[in-house]
């Protein structure tokens, strides 16, 4: 009878953690609006322009653990830029279509890709707001997707300095 | 006539009634259950630092130590490893105390020498692609405990003696998975399904010759267990800062049912003055149950730049360790509360990278105290350990560890000392993508 109980609490609180809520996500929160939006990848939609409703996605982007990691994960690329980035981060071989033309990563997926860094600060040495008003709302709106005009992204003249920050891409991209 | 005849029927009833003794002292094997107390080691990063992992463990071991840690794990993971073990035992009489002489009973310099190489493990942990937290799941195998032992004893004045001879480990098959609960909490858990054999035998030879009468007499024991179990491990792993990291685990009790085959012969060969020949022989398969109690563990970790130490402390108290299905099932239960103790295993050691090579070194100690309550313990099993460990072109790590044990025990039935030493080498490999 004992063993009973003790089984039936840890099913409770497996139960528990997974039914009512918990700190892990693992797909985006659907956010007001989605439904009447029509949903092509275009860049502009909300789940691949994640910086304009998540201010901070340069500190915690996709897949980011808050936690902490030693140093000598930022101090040596072996270990950081790898061992710290989740695979679903890497493009594999069967990202590719050979015959697409190739499209430079945008500026933030190229500074997602470079890995991590420490406490990002971006370029202005301001830190990010830690939640932050997506631009295009007002700040008594709540966050949803504008239905009129989305904002596309400003196509970027690929300079050749900025493409091959990504030696790994570059490479598969390559071959 | 007469008085020789007595004799040889008292010497062949003397034989008989210890055959039946010790043939139902096996039967209970109640003094030394071989699955309680018996840590391994599994991973050789663990193992480097002495198995201190609770609070450490973020890799694809994270399924034995800690499941908790696998919410670390950011890369797909295939891992697996090999043991080496030679345990050599030496045996010799007592030396007592005081002013009393050394026992001239049992040879000195006697011992046996065992080595094993098996697989120890094979492990799949995969992170589930996640928007925030962590979400990983694991499965593996591990060998978590090992019957492998050799014991021999040879008396001075007649060269009779004994040979006892154990072999097999305990395989824990593993699903577990961990998930992030706030940034810096994670707690995770792990379904284990245990499977192995454990290899007894015992050779004892004796012969006597008093110029009047002589016999030989060999005694033979082999029992094979089967054993089968499962449990649960639940864990957690807090990260309150950079520096520290605690972590939890809690070992659900285990009860294992064990089949087991045993045969025992007797040989005994009386010359008066012609050969007579006794022989004794008998086996059975039962099968019983033994669930070991709960156990708890807690561990702590401190980073400090690339010096990373740790420390576990483990519980269990094993007089609560039960025999279920068991003939004379009280008897042995009763035994349980009379022969075994409470024990606070506990481990540490240190990790130091260099990261500009890729390379860490390691060391640790840990004292896993033998679960009797006995005066027969002279030293109690411990280990000191080192390793070292190699990043290889990003997504390969080996890594390699040495745990010297050893520990000392004294019977003073047949004032024969005994001593354990074992050197367990310790190679783990895992491939990241």
């Amino acid at each position: 009878m004992k063993n009973r109980f003790i089984w039936l609490g840890i099913l409770l609180i497996i139960v528990g953690v997974f039914a009512i809520g918990c700190y892990t996500v693992l797909m985006h929160p659907r956010v007001q609006g989605e439904e009447e939006e029509n949903i092509e990848h275009t860049g502009t939609y909300y789940r691949e322009h994640c910086t304009d409703c998540h201010g901070d996605y340069h500190s915690y982007p996709y897949g980011y653990y808050y936690g902490f990691y030693p140093d000598y994960y930022w101090s040596n690329p072996r270990w950081g830029h790898y061992y710290a980035y989740p695979w679903w981060w890497d493009r594999y071989w069967w990202d590719y279509d050979d015959d697409a033309e190739y499209v430079p990563p945008s500026e933030e997926k190229a500074e997602r890709r470079r890995g991590l860094e420490p406490p990002y600060v971006p370029e202005t040495k301001t830190p990010v707001p830690f939640i932050s008003v997506p631009p295009s709302r007002t700040e008594e709106q709540p966050v949803q997707i504008k239905k009129e005009e989305p904002k596309a992204p400003q196509p970027k003249e690929p300079k050749k300095e900025e493409k091959p920050k990504d030696e790994k891409a570059e490479k598969r991209r390559r071959e | 006539m007469i008085r020789r005849l007595v004799s040889i029927v008292a010497v062949v009833f003397y034989f008989l009634m210890f055959s039946f003794f010790v043939a139902n002292s096996q039967e209970l094997g109640v003094v030394d259950e071989a699955t309680a107390g018996n840590f391994f080691g599994v991973g050789a990063r663990a193992m480097g630092m002495g198995g201190a992992h609770i609070a450490v463990a973020s890799d694809a071991t994270a399924l034995v130590y800690n499941p908790a840690g696998l919410a670390r794990v950011k890369r797909i993971e295939f891992s697996g490893g090999l043991t080496h073990q030679r345990l050599r035992n030496k045996t010799g009489g007592l030396t007592f105390v005081g002013i009393q002489p050394q026992s001239t009973a049992v040879n000195f310099n006697d011992g046996r020498l065992q080595s094993n190489t098996r697989l120890s493990s094979a492990n799949i942990v995969l992170p589930v692609p996640t928007y925030r937290g962590s979400l990983v799941f694991a499965f593996g195998v591990n060998r978590i405990k090992s019957f492998d032992r050799a014991m021999k004893f040879t008396f001075a004045q007649d060269g009779s003696g004994g040979i006892e001879s154990e072999s097999g480990g305990l395989y824990m098959w593993s699903f577990g998975t961990a998930v992030d609960i706030s940034p810096n909490v994670s707690v995770g858990g792990a379904f284990n399904f245990f499977s192995g054999t454990d290899n007894y035998s015992w050779l004892y030879e004796d012969s006597y010759d008093d110029g009047y009468l002589s016999f030989k007499y060999k005694y033979d024991d082999t029992i094979k267990d089967r054993y089968s179990g499962f449990n649960f491990k639940f864990g957690v792993r807090v990260q309150p800062n950079k520096f520290l990291i605690v972590g939890g685990t809690i070992d659900s009790p285990v009860t294992y049912t064990i089949r087991e085959d045993w045969t025992q012969t007797t040989d005994t060969v009386f010359y008066y003055p012609e050969a007579y020949w006794i022989q004794y022989y008998d086996s059975d398969n039962p099968e019983y149950k033994i669930s070991l109690p709960f156990s708890l563990g807690i561990g702590i970790a401190l980073n400090f730049s690339n010096l990373l130490l740790a420390g576990d402390v483990h519980y269990a108290d094993w007089t609560q360790m039960e025999y279920k299905r068991l003939w004379d099932m009280a008897e042995a239960n009763r035994n349980i509360k009379d022969s075994y103790t409470d024990v606070l295993r506990w481990h540490v050691g240190a990790e130091y990278l260099f990261p500009g090579i890729g390379t860490t070194l390691r060391a640790g100690y840990y004292q896993n105290p033998l679960p009797y309550k006995s005066t027969w313990i002279k030293k109690d099993r411990d280990g000191i350990t080192f390793g070292i460990g190699f990043l290889i072109d990003q997504v390969m790590t080996v890594d390699l560890a040495w745990v010297h044990g050893s520990w000392e025990l004294n019977d003073f039935n047949i004032e024969l000392a005994e001593k354990y030493t074992t050197n367990k080498i310790f190679l783990t490999t895992a491939y990241h993508f």
